[in-house]
């Protein structure tokens, strides 16, 4: 195989980058011909959750410190022609940590007061394996990319499959993509003596997308995509509980639920920094009333010397669900309750920065993620914040070696 | 009504494109100008966003669930 384009002259360089474009403008999306090395990736990630502050959480309750995770991806590419590609991956997840429980409020005689969270009792400690296998095949004017993943834990099992199509069109300008996605998942809560938990229930996801591809000018490209996903059957948390006066219930959502999603992104290359600017934005709704926008901004640096330097923000701001409460003061009649941090109403910001150096077949990587969320980062007005919403830190190192 | 504003959108777009040869694409293909410079890394954050917020999916097929919580 031939070795990497540090053995090459800058104006080499330029002219094969320049030709690698030939082809069209897939090659922004995917390699426009299959890669010509093979390329193992390896990565490790320490995710780390803030424990909950402890005015937010019963003082009885014991444990704050929520999931700190550990972890590690493979991912293998490997060229059979220059039509067709293959991508293996692996992940491994360990889990270790509290995760919060429900929530109740100061005074639980006359259900007012602030909300308190209140944790899981033991330490959760579980372990996630995630295969994928996926081919892409590069045509004359079609990039097809099939793709099958299973993953399992002790609790948890789901198997998926997806299908991407992008077509060019002859000016090379324009590209149309679309796909398909299924995911079959197992639930199998671990049972506590005491609690009353659901045993094998599961869900079916199906979603559909579809999208344009536009070379906007020789600095910018623009890309904006649909999507619909559709989930039914045990959409609950099996590990959560509502608080009522009358006492707790278990989580209970409703057992279907449609996404919208809106989705555009833009690249833009500045000569005056010699980097790319990048912007993504996407607007999300769906049936159970979340709406959400996301907006990532981000500054992409690769120097001739072999550096690379990356660094983003990202805002992230969701209305709640219409059956979520905190904690509840009297029944519902749909029977629907839901106390999860992540359908209550909030805003996020994220920072991170990578670092990257390409010595010779070898890239080291390192990366960093600040993650905090607050109802006052919402968009809309907030009166009561859910207390366990989530800030987190995440440390990647990683290797990419192409053979 | 979001076809009618995708279709306005895509005009927009249209109307504001120039036409780019083949040999003026060397800086659109470009590491840094991919839509994920690092598509490990890409995959990773996905999988944190979606297991920790309310919404999730909008630029492709995604993979299954998990019972991250």
């Amino acid at each position: 195989m031939g070795k990497k384009s540090s053995s090459i002259s800058p104006a080499l360089a330029a002219l094969t980058s320049a030709a690698m474009a030939l082809p069209g403008i897939s090659s922004n999306v995917k390699a426009a011909v299959a890669a010509n090395e093979p390329k193992l990736s390896l990565a490790y990630t320490r995710y780390d959750e803030d424990s909950i502050p402890s005015n937010d959480a019963l003082s009885t309750a014991g444990d704050r410190d929520r999931y700190d995770i550990d972890v590690a991806q493979i991912q293998f590419l490997y060229p059979l022609s220059d039509k067709w590609q293959i991508t293996t991956g692996f992940v491994y997840d360990d889990m270790s940590g509290s995760s919060p429980w429900f929530i109740q409020p100061t005074d639980t005689l006359t259900a007012t007061g602030d909300p308190l969270v209140v944790m899981s009792g033991a330490t959760i400690d579980d372990t996630r394996y995630d295969f994928s296998i996926g081919a892409e095949y590069f045509g004359e004017k079609f990039t097809i990319a099939p793709s099958i993943g299973y993953s399992t834990e002790k609790d948890y099992k789901a198997i998926s499959g997806a299908l991407e199509v992008e077509y060019e069109f002859p000016s090379k300008a324009t590209s149309l993509r679309g796909g398909i996605a299924v995911s079959f998942d197992e639930i199998d809560p671990t049972q506590e003596p005491g609690e009353i938990r659901v045993n094998n229930e599961d869900k079916e996801n199906y979603a559909i997308f579809g999208g344009v591809t536009q070379v906007i000018n020789k600095h910018t490209i623009l890309q904006t995509t649909l999507g619909i996903s559709y989930f039914d059957g045990f959409l609950s948390d099996p590990y959560k509980q509502v608080w009522l006066p009358t006492g707790n219930l278990p989580d209970s959502r409703p057992g279907d639920r449609t996404q919208y999603t809106f989705a555009t992104r833009l690249r833009r290359y500045s000569e005056l920094l010699a980097a790319a600017l990048h912007v993504d934005y996407r607007f999300y709704y769906d049936d159970w009333n979340v709406r959400s926008h996301t907006l990532d901004l981000g500054l992409h640096k690769v120097t001739d010397s072999g550096w690379a330097f990356d660094t983003s923000i990202r805002y992230y701001t969701q209305t709640q669900a219409d059956f979520y409460e905190p904690f509840y003061r009297a029944p519902r009649a749909d029977g629907e309750y839901s106390s999860d941090y992540r359908l209550s109403p909030y805003g996020s910001v994220s920072l991170r920065l990578g670092l990257s150096e390409t010595i010779g077949d070898w890239t080291v990587k390192l990366a960093a993620e600040r993650y905090i969320s607050d109802k006052s980062y919402s968009v809309q007005s907030v009166d009561v914040e859910n207390p366990a919403l989530l800030d987190f830190t995440q440390f990647t190192f990683g290797v990419d070696y192409s053979f | 009504m979001k076809n009618i504003f995708y279709i306005i959108l895509i005009s927009i777009v249209a109307s504001a494109c120039t036409t780019v040869n083949p040999w003026e694409r060397g800086i659109l293909a470009k590491t840094e100008m991919a839509w994920e410079p690092d598509p490990l890394m890409g995959q990773l954050q996905e999988h944190v966003y979606f297991s920790k917020e309310g919404s999730n999916g909008g630029y492709g097929a995604g993979g299954g669930g998990c019972g991250c919580n």
